[in-house]
């Protein structure tokens, strides 16, 4: 389960990030660092496959002009 | 999920392309559908433009910025807070407003997705198309009497180039396009050549894993591989679809060279030229 949303995380990385980036116009505007993709990775790695996921989401929706308090840290 | 999609952003979308259709036919414009379709393009592309511009520009801020942070970065590395700091205050001296976020962007997808499936379906050749559209369409005064004529310039819009390719050889033009206007779109959007004080930043952080490395460089790929697969999208999927993508495209450039100027686009041989001259 972890290997899968490891990898599934880098398919995205490498292929989805790109068009996805263009298309919106977000072409190197993250305020996050790492980015969120490669932060999810991480906590994965750490936490496991579910509470992961469940922090990478998180910090993700964190990602938005209502949220006070922007994660800038590693997992 | 899919029915509340459909209401939600389809079918609206739907109605607004009959009556751009109906309103050009009225005004006897030829090619009325392919004039609806650039035109509903155009109109999303407007509705989104304040969002985008928003976006462009913290990003050409981020990318004004992005050395100062990797310096920050590397002075304090075991210090997650101070690096916070630091930043936070970069953004503040330089302008930036980190507090918009990707999230309102990615509220643009759906549209965007949902234009593509009513266009998809807007341009299919079958012959239920009257009764289709009548039964989404909100007030009688929309109604289609008749089939749309689904041709624009002689192509018709709901073939696709791969299919007429061989009656047709010049069709490849479309892919083409589309493929460079992508490209165009792309490399725009990457900042230009590192300038000096980023080479010297890179240097100090050569330790990085190898893994990183790659990741990099498939980046830097994607910036051939993407226009050569939205070329290969637009050979096999109906005309009209390039003729959205490409409207939806060449707004994106022009909104990019309002706020970046050629942006990495200036990076190519023949601009670098004339950019020194």
């Amino acid at each position: 389960m972890k290997h899968i949303a490891i990898h599934a995380i880098t398919i995205y990385q490498l292929f989805l990030a790109f068009p996805l980036k263009t298309i919106t116009g977000t072409q190197s505007v993250c305020r996050f660092s790492p980015t969120c993709s490669a932060y999810a990775k991480e906590a994965i790695q750490i936490h496991g496959a579910w509470k992961g996921l469940c922090l990478g989401m998180q910090r993700l929706f964190s990602c938005q002009p209502f949220s006070k308090n922007p994660r800038m840290q590693n997992a | 999920m899919i029915e509340l999609f459909q209401t939600l952003f389809v079918h609206p979308l739907l109605n607004l392309l009959v009556a751009m259709y109906q309103l050009f036919s009225f005004l006897h414009i030829p090619s009325a559908l392919g004039f609806s379709i650039v035109g509903l393009t155009v109109l999303i592309r407007l509705l989104l433009s304040p969002l985008t511009a928003t976006q462009l520009k913290a990003s050409k801020k981020m990318q004004d910025i992005s050395p100062h942070i990797s310096r920050i970065r590397d002075q304090h590395k075991n210090d997650a807070k101070r690096i916070q700091e630091e930043t936070m205050r970069l953004y503040k001296e330089h302008g930036v407003n980190p507090a918009a976020g990707c999230l309102p962007v990615l509220l643009q997808l759906p549209l965007i997705w949902a234009l593509y499936s009513v266009l998809q379906e807007a341009v299919r050749e079958n012959a239920n198309v009257v009764a289709e559209v009548n039964k989404v369409v909100y007030v009688d005064a929309l109604k289609l009497q008749s089939p749309w004529n689904t041709h624009f310039f002689g192509i018709p819009l709901g073939q696709t180039p791969s299919h007429l390719v061989s009656v047709l050889p010049l069709i490849v033009l479309i892919p083409l396009i589309t493929a460079i206007l992508q490209f165009i779109q792309s490399k725009m959007m990457v900042a230009a050549k590192p300038t000096a004080s980023i080479k010297q930043v890179k240097k100090k952080g050569e330790e990085k894993k190898q893994q990183d490395d790659f990741a990099q460089a498939f980046q830097t790929q994607s910036l051939y591989i993407f226009p050569i697969m939205i070329g290969w999208f637009s050979y096999t999927l109906p005309a009209g679809l390039s003729l959205y993508w490409n409207t939806f495209t060449l707004f994106g450039i022009l909104q990019q060279y309002q706020v970046h100027g050629l942006g990495g686009l200036s990076d190519l041989p023949f601009l670098k030229e004339r950019k020194n001259k």
